[in-house]
């Protein structure tokens, strides 16, 4: 674990310009957290706007053929 | 003569500060917050925001800065009827606050800004309805930073909250004392096992507790790209999502029942609803405070004629039950707080200024001590002359219940302790209590043994 923070940490530092201190190794964490969050929820969107296509094109071939 | 008061607890943030002149609250806004202000009024932000009720509404005015240099606008916010903290609310407020706080997050970063902090302090209640009173807690993004609020969010939202649901409801307690926010590696101890199956808390309370500890001896390097726009969502809706799914349910607490199990008939309770709806269409107060309120029975009496009021009690889920009423009821007016009356908040923080004790809070109009002087008296063997001293500092006027001792709640005080109360008898009652306050007027309720008093106080209460 400390060693994927630390390998994590090399590939994306950042610097905060805050006038609240947000804990260093909370600021590190935050990170590392960005990175595995940001994929999943990525993710979840994507698949999210293809269900809502796939809703779109079947509620709108469901409208035609309901329409008299 | 016009005295600048700076407002206690509003000196972190360089942006700007809280003064009170002539009893009237601004706040001013420093040049070095000018970017971030033009950019929250100008973006629509701050119209959304105060269309939703997730923004305290302010004006612009034109009076004379607290340090003229320093300023650039001077803004007039909407005054609050009564400033609680954490420590003091309930489950389902915690909660609340958090949720509101994420909402106004999202709705922010929609307009190109962000909350650069998340305290727990930002957000107040009206009535049941929570929110944000700091009008520069926003920030205009930049891609790539990190969120500079995201640990104390962490400590002072969601560690609470989890503790609250899945340990005990007191441990919020614990925000008093911490007022920076539960210490994480605490709350990760003090958190069952069972909680690191919940991906949220296991992420944002335990592995944020051991990776904040394990990185923070590295320092940090200098360059941005670190949370991209989506990642930053990511957290937001991670956090989101784990706050929903925390639940506490009041299953078996000590007097949610209160109301079913008095020694009062159905008519008895009815005439002092009554009598204490009249008191209080009579003296039209303008803000009401219920000490030992339970679930808000005789809150609601006040709250229901739109006059602000709090109510206090013991019980954190008494005040859990009347809060969701409240919330069911769409209550602009009535906000309950777990309140232990013989221990009442202290001020705390920095110089002991950062936050106001009860009393510093006060005066009310009136107070509601209804079925309370025998857990005082009795429950917390205070005498009389200090509930009376203590209750005069609170409020002007006062409706108080006497319980004498042949009542059966005070029996069942006594069945497990020696009377140590001779004093404690009507007369007594009366004599201590005129030191500080005027007896008005004194009704027998039918059925019942118990007297209502409506006392003034004799000293002017107001500044």
């Amino acid at each position: 674990m400390p060693i994927l923070m630390i390998a994590v940490l090399l590939l994306f530092p950042a610097n905060l310009y805050a006038y609240l201190d947000p804990g260093t190794g909370s600021y590190f964490f935050q990170i590392l957290l960005a990175a595995l969050v940001g994929v999943l929820y990525g993710f979840r969107r994507y698949l999210g706007k293809i269900r809502s296509y796939l809703n779109n094109l079947l509620g709108r071939k469901k409208g035609k053929f309901h329409d008299p | 003569m016009t005295l600048n008061q700076p407002v206690a607890g509003s000196f972190r943030d360089p942006s700007g500060f809280l003064f009170v002149r002539d009893k009237t609250l601004y706040r001013q806004i420093g040049r070095v917050y000018q970017p971030h202000y033009d950019h929250l009024m100008g973006s629509g932000l701050y119209r959304r925001l105060v269309e939703e009720e997730l923004l305290i509404p302010h004006e612009e005015v034109k009076v004379p800065a607290a340090e003229g240099e320093a300023a650039y606008k001077i803004i007039q916010p909407r005054p609050l009827s009564f400033v609680s903290y954490s420590y003091e609310w309930c489950f389902s407020e915690l909660k609340a606050a958090a949720l509101t706080t994420l909402r106004i997050m999202k709705t922010a970063l929609g307009f190109g800004m962000i909350l650069k902090d998340a305290a727990t302090s930002n957000i107040q209640f009206r009535g049941t309805e929570p929110l944000l009173i700091d009008t520069l807690s926003f920030e205009i993004y930049r891609e790539g930073v990190p969120w500079a609020g995201y640990r104390q969010f962490c400590g002072q939202f969601l560690a609470p909250l989890a503790l609250m649901a899945l340990k005990d409801v007191r441990l919020s307690r614990l925000t008093g004392v911490h007022p920076d926010g539960i210490p994480l590696d605490m709350a990760s101890k003090l958190l069952p096992l069972r909680s690191r199956l919940r991906p949220g808390i296991l992420l944002n309370i335990h592995l944020h507790a051991k990776g904040a500890g394990l990185l923070g001896r590295r320092m940090p390097k200098v360059k941005t790209g670190a949370v991209s726009r989506i990642s930053l969502e990511g957290i937001i809706d991670n956090l989101e999502g784990t706050i929903r799914g925390l639940h506490w349910a009041s299953k078996k607490t000590e007097w949610v029942d209160y109301y079913a199990d008095t020694n009062y008939s159905p008519a008895a309770l009815a005439e002092k609803r009554e009598l204490v709806g009249q008191y209080i269409r009579d003296l039209a107060p303008e803000s009401v405070w219920d000490l030992g309120a339970n679930t808000g029975l005789f809150s609601r009496l006040a709250s229901g004629r739109g006059i602000p009021t709090v109510s206090f009690d013991l019980d954190p889920g008494a005040t859990e039950v009347s809060y969701l009423q409240g919330v069911k009821e769409h209550d602009h007016f009535l906000l309950p707080l777990w309140m232990d009356l013989a221990n009442p908040s202290p001020a705390a923080g920095w110089e002991h200024n950062e936050r106001n004790s009860l009393a510093e809070r006060g005066p009310a109009d009136l107070i509601l001590a209804l079925a309370l002087i025998h857990h005082l008296a009795i429950g917390n063997n205070l005498p009389f002359k200090k509930i009376a001293s203590f209750l005069a500092k609170l409020g002007g006027h006062l409706i108080i219940e006497f319980v004498p001792k042949e009542d059966s709640q005070v029996q069942r005080m006594l069945a497990v302790r020696d009377d140590i109360f001779p004093g404690y008898n009507q007369g007594q009652f009366e004599e201590d209590f005129k030191t500080v306050f005027r007896i008005d007027r004194i009704a027998k309720l039918t059925d019942s043994r118990r007297l209502i008093y409506l006392m003034s106080n004799r000293r002017s209460y107001t500044e």
